[in-house]
C-alpha cells in the first residue's frame, strides 16, 4: 500500500495555509498548530527454550514499533503513523510482516461540519454493523481509507456518512465499505424532559459491503453464486432517567455466504437490552444479548481460517476482562457465529464506621456473566445452502463460558490496602479453542499494597487456581516496589503446579520521566492467549530479554 | 420539516438495504461446464497426528477427490510439522509415527505455518483456508497439460523388492524433475481430536518415502512418439510395519512452473 505517496500532498496543503499567517507575523492563538504523538516500541531479545516450546528464532531480536503524529489546528488536522513490524514479536499473523506508513489522514472541522480525508476509525452505536479501531496487541487494525463526513445540521442530530476500503495488514481489501448513521437526541428539543433529567436517544445506520464475484466451487459441477452487495442496518434507543439508563438495539444483516459461516445464505440476526442503575455507592448492570450469525468482514475468503482481521463489526464480550493473571488464563472470546449472552455487575459501597465498612470503608463487585449456545437445527440435507434453522428463545446444548467472581477492596489502615477476589469458572476449551472440555476452576487472589512513605510503597500479589482439568492447578506471586518519582521494580513467577511443574517468571525495571517511559526486563512466558473485548490472540511461548518504551507528547 | 426528510431518508435506506441482493434458494448454485481434463492433479497436504483440525481437512481432501475421480486427483499426505507439536515422528517407539524427515523438510521448505495446509501441482502457493481447497483444485484441473505419464509396478513379497516403470511422452518438449513417492493407505494410529483421541484413526494416502531422492532429471521432446521409460529398484519396508497391498506408487513430473502431470498406481504382486 503506498500510503507515503499521499503524506507529503497532506502535510503540504496543511501547511500552506497557515504560511501566510506565519509571513503576517507571530501566529495567532486561534491559527496555532499543535504537534503531538507518541512513540511504542516493544522489543523481544529472544531465546529458545525447548520445555516451553518457543521454536526456532530466525532473528536476533524482534519488534513491534509504531510512532505517530498529529497536526491540529483550528480547522484542519492531519496525521500519521509509521509502523515497523518487519521483524515483530512472535505469535501475529505471517502477513502482519512490514513496515511503512499503513495510516494517514487529514481533517477539515468548521462549524458544525466535520471532514475526513484518509484513513479513518468509525463505529456505530455498539459496533454491531460497524466498528473500525486499532488494538496493537491483538495486531488488530481494521481502518478504513476513503471519506467520512460528519454533519450536526441542529441540536440534537448528528448525521454521519463514510465510504472507504478496509485496511488488511499492508494492503487495502477490494471490497467498498459505504454507511451512514443518524442519532437523534430527542431530549435536546424538550426542556420539559432536560427538567425532569430524562435523556432519549435514537439512532440508525445501515453499512453496506460491495464485493466483486468469486469463483469457488461447491462441488464438481456447481460453484457459488455470491451476492455482490451484503447489507447490515442497526437501529438502537437509550432512555436515561435519573439514575437509571436502558439500551436496546437490534441489528440484521443480509445474505453473506462466507468462510465465516461455512457459506451459508442464513441472513444473521443481534438483539441487545441493557440496563443500569448508578447513584453514589450502588452500582448495578443487566444485559443480555444474543447474536446469530453476524460476524461481517469485509472479505468473504480469507488466506488462513484463523486471523482476525477484516472485520466491518464487533460484538462486545459480556465478561468482564479480567486483569489478575490466573483471573484471565482462561479469557473467553465472542463467537461470531452465534450465542446468548447474559451478565449482571453489582457494586457496592459499605460506608465506613459500619459493620461491613469498617473504619475506612469497603468497596465491593459482584459479576456474573454466562454464554451459552444458540439452538441450532442443522439442515440435512441442505439444498438451499440455509445452513441452519434457529428458534429465537431456545437455548443450544453446550455452555460456552460461566464466571461468577466476587471482589472487595478495602482499606485497612492509612498505610496498607488489601483487595481480595473469588471467581468460580466455567470455560468450554473446545468451543474456544477446538479443544480441551469444560474447565472448571476456582480462582482465589489476594492483593495488598502498603504504603512506606511518600517514596517507597510495595505490592503484592498471591493467586491459585485450582482445576480438575486442562494442566492442573496453577499459583502465581508478584512483589512490586514503587520508589517515586521515577522507577518500579518487579519479579513475578507462574507456576504450574499440576502437570508441567514449569516456572514462567518475569523480572522488570520501570523508568518514567515525564512522558517517558521505558521497561527493561526478562520473561520467560507461557503460551496463550491475549484478550481485549472478546477478540483474542494465540500468544505462542517465549523467552528473553523484553524492552518497553513509550512516549507521549 | 428538516427532522422530517432526516428519518424518512433513514427510513428509505432501511428498505434499500433489507432488500439487497438477496438470491433465491434456486439461483445459489450456477452449474460449471466441465471440461474432460488431460491431467491429474497433485494435492501435498501437510497434516499430523497431533493436529486437532487435520480430521476435517482430510475429510474436506476426500470429498474434493470423490467429485473428481481418484484418477485426477492424488492425494498425498505428508506427516509433518513435529517441531511444532504437531505431528508424531516415525521414530517415536511409544505409537505408531507418520512423521517421516523427507516430509519435515518439505514442511519447512514451503513455509508451512499451519496445518491442515494443502499446495496444489505446486504452484497454488500454500492454501490454509479448507474454503479455498475445491476451487483451486478444480482450476487446475481445468489447465492443460502436454504430458503424459504411467506408472506400472512389480513387487515381490519374496525379498520385499519393488520394481516401478515410468514411461513418460509429451507433445511439446518439457524439461523437468521427476519424483516417485510411495504412499499407504489403510494404516491404523493414533489421531488427536478436538474431544480427545481416537487409537485407531484410519489414515489414507500418507507419505512413506522417497524412491528417487531429489528427484531425476527428465528431457522430453514432443517429436519422440514413443517417449522416454525409467525403470526403478526399491523395497517394501516391512520391518517398518509398511504393508504393499496397500501401497500405491506416485509419480509426478514438474517444471518451473509446477507439476504438469501426475500418476498413481496401486502395488500389485
Amino acid at each position: 500500500m503506498n500510503i507515503c505517496r499521499y503524506l507529503p500532498i497532506m502535510l503540504c496543503f496543511t501547511l500552506h495555509g497557515y504560511t501566510g499567517h506565519a509571513q503576517d507575523g507571530p501566529l495567532s492563538p486561534a491559527n496555532e498548530l499543535r504537534l503531538s504523538g507518541s512513540i511504542q516500541s516493544d522489543i523481544l531479545i529472544p531465546q529458545k527454550d525447548d520445555k516451553i516450546g518457543t521454536g526456532e528464532y530466525s532473528d536476533w531480536a524482534l519488534t513491534n514499533t509504531f510512532v505517530e503524529l498529529n497536526l491540529n489546528s483550528q480547522y484542519i488536522d492531519a496525521g500519521a503513523r509509521l509502523e515497523y513490524l518487519e521483524h515483530p514479536l512472535p505469535g501475529f499473523e505471517p502477513d502482519y510482516k512490514g513496515w511503512g506508513v499503513p495510516y494517514v489522514y487529514v481533517k477539515g472541522h468548521y462549524k458544525n461540519v466535520e471532514v475526513t480525508l484518509g484513513n479513518y476509525y468509525e463505529q456505530f452505536g455498539s459496533g454491531f454493523i460497524l466498528r473500525t479501531y486499532e488494538e496493537r496487541s491483538l495486531g488488530i487494525d481494521n481502518s478504513l481509507f476513503g471519506g467520512r463526513i460528519m454533519y450536526k445540521p441542529f441540536k440534537g442530530v448528528t448525521l454521519k456518512a463514510l465510504t472507504g476500503k478496509q485496511r488488511r495488514y499492508w494492503k487495502l481489501n477490494d471490497s467498498w465499505i459505504t454507511g451512514a448513521d443518524v442519532e437523534l437526541n430527542i431530549d435536546q428539543w424538550s426542556a420539559a424532559m432536560q427538567q425532569h433529567e430524562t435523556y432519549l436517544m435514537l439512532g440508525a445506520s445501515f453499512v453496506n459491503r460491495h464485493e466483486k464475484d468469486e469463483d469457488m466451487m461447491i462441488d464438481a459441477t456447481h460453484r457459488y453464486n455470491f451476492p455482490k452487495n451484503v447489507g447490515a442496518y442497526d437501529l438502537r434507543a437509550r432512555l436515561q432517567h435519573k439514575d437509571w439508563s436502558i439500551l436496546a438495539e437490534y441489528a440484521r444483516k443480509s445474505q453473506d455466504p462466507s468462510q465465516d459461516n461455512g457459506y451459508i445464505y442464513r441472513k444473521g440476526y443481534v438483539a441487545m437490552l441493557s440496563t443500569s442503575y448508578s447513584k453514589r455507592g450502588l452500582s448495578l448492570l443487566l444485559q443480555a444479548k444474543r447474536s446469530d450469525n453476524m460476524a461481517f468482514r469485509s472479505m468473504r475468503t480469507l488466506p488462513s481460517l484463523t486471523e482476525n482481521s477484516s472485520y466491518i463489526n464487533h460484538l462486545p464480550a459480556f465478561t468482564m476482562e479480567h486483569t489478575y493473571t490466573l483471573a484471565a488464563l482462561y479469557p473467553y472470546a465472542t463467537n461470531p457465529n452465534g450465542e446468548w449472552a447474559y451478565q449482571a455487575e453489582l457494586g457496592y459501597y459499605f460506608k465506613k464506621h459500619s459493620v461491613l465498612g469498617g473504619k475506612y470503608g469497603t468497596k465491593m463487585k459482584l459479576n456474573f456473566s454466562h454464554i451459552h449456545a444458540i439452538a441450532r437445527n442443522i439442515y440435512s440435507p441442505d439444498e438451499g445452502l440455509n445452513g441452519y434453522g434457529s428458534a429465537f428463545w431456545k437455548w443450544g446444548d453446550d455452555k460456552y463460558y460461566q464466571d461468577l467472581n466476587v471482589q472487595l477492596e478495602k482499606k485497612m489502615s492509612q498505610s496498607f490496602k488489601l483487595n481480595l477476589m473469588y471467581m468460580n469458572q466455567y470455560y468450554n476449551q473446545t468451543a474456544v479453542e477446538g479443544h480441551g472440555g469444560m474447565v472448571h476452576s476456582n480462582i482465589f487472589v489476594a492483593e495488598g499494597k502498603y504504603r512506606f512513605n511518600n517514596q517507597f510503597t510495595l505490592r503484592g500479589e498471591a493467586q491459585y487456581l485450582t482445576t480438575a482439568q486442562d494442566k492442573g492447578d496453577w499459583c502465581f506471586g508478584l512483589l512490586e516496589l514503587s520508589v517515586l518519582p521515577h522507577f518500579m521494580f518487579t519479579v513475578s513467577d507462574e507456576y504450574n503446579c499440576g502437570e508441567t511443574k514449569l516456572h514462567y517468571y518475569t523480572g522488570s525495571v520501570t523508568y518514567n520521566s515525564g512522558a517517558h517511559r521505558l521497561q527493561i526486563g526478562y520473561a520467560r512466558t507461557r503460551s496463550g492467549f491475549n484478550c481485549s473485548g472478546g477478540v483474542c490472540r494465540w500468544i505462542p511461548a517465549s523467552k528473553g530479554v523484553t524492552i518497553s518504551y513509550n512516549y507521549n507528547f | 420539516m428538516k427532522l422530517k426528510n432526516i428519518i424518512y431518508t433513514t427510513l428509505g435506506c432501511l428498505l434499500l438495504v433489507t432488500s439487497c441482493d438477496d438470491i433465491a434458494e434456486s439461483d445459489r448454485r450456477i452449474e460449471v461446464q466441465t471440461v474432460a481434463s488431460q491431467r491429474a492433479v497433485l494435492i501435498e497436504e501437510f497434516c499430523g497426528q497431533l493436529c486437532i483440525n487435520c480430521p476435517d481437512g482430510a475429510e474436506e481432501l476426500e470429498k474434493i477427490q470423490k467429485g473428481y475421480g481418484a484418477d485426477s486427483v492424488i492425494i498425498v499426505s505428508i506427516h509433518s510439522g513435529v517441531s511444532q507439536n504437531l505431528a508424531v515422528p516415525t521414530s517415536n517407539t511409544k505409537a505408531v509415527g507418520l512423521a517421516t524427515d523427507y516430509g519435515e523438510a518439505l514442511y519447512q521448505k514451503n513455509g508451512v505455518s499451519a496445518e491442515p495446509s494443502i499446495i496444489v501441482d505446486r504452484n497454488s502457493g500454500v492454501l490454509q483456508n479448507r474454503s479455498t481447497w475445491a476451487t483451486a483444485v478444480g482450476t487446475a484441473l481445468h489447465q492443460s497439460s502436454s504430458v503424459s505419464l504411467k506408472a506400472t509396478s512389480a513387487y515381490s513379497s519374496a525379498n520385499d523388492s519393488l520394481i516401478i516403470t515410468i514411461h513418460a511422452k509429451s507433445i511439446a518438449d518439457i524439461s523437468g524433475t521427476l519424483q516417485v513417492w510411495l504412499t499407504e493407505d489403510n494404516i491404523i494410529a493414533i489421531q488427536k481430536l478436538s474431544n480427545g483421541y481416537d487409537y485407531n484413526h484410519v489414515f489414507n494416502h500418507v507419505f512413506r518415502a522417497c524412491v528417487n531422492g531429489d528427484g531425476s532429471s527428465i528431457s522430453l521432446k514432443g517429436s519422440d512418439k514413443d517417449g522416454k521409460t525409467l525403470v526403478f529398484r526399491t523395497k517394501i519396508d516391512t520391518a517398518a510395519k509398511w504393508k504393499a497391498a496397500n501401497m500405491s506408487v506416485v509419480a509426478f513430473i514438474q517444471d518451473g512452473n509446477g507439476v504438469q502431470q501426475s500418476t498413481i498406481n496401486k502395488i500389485t504382486q
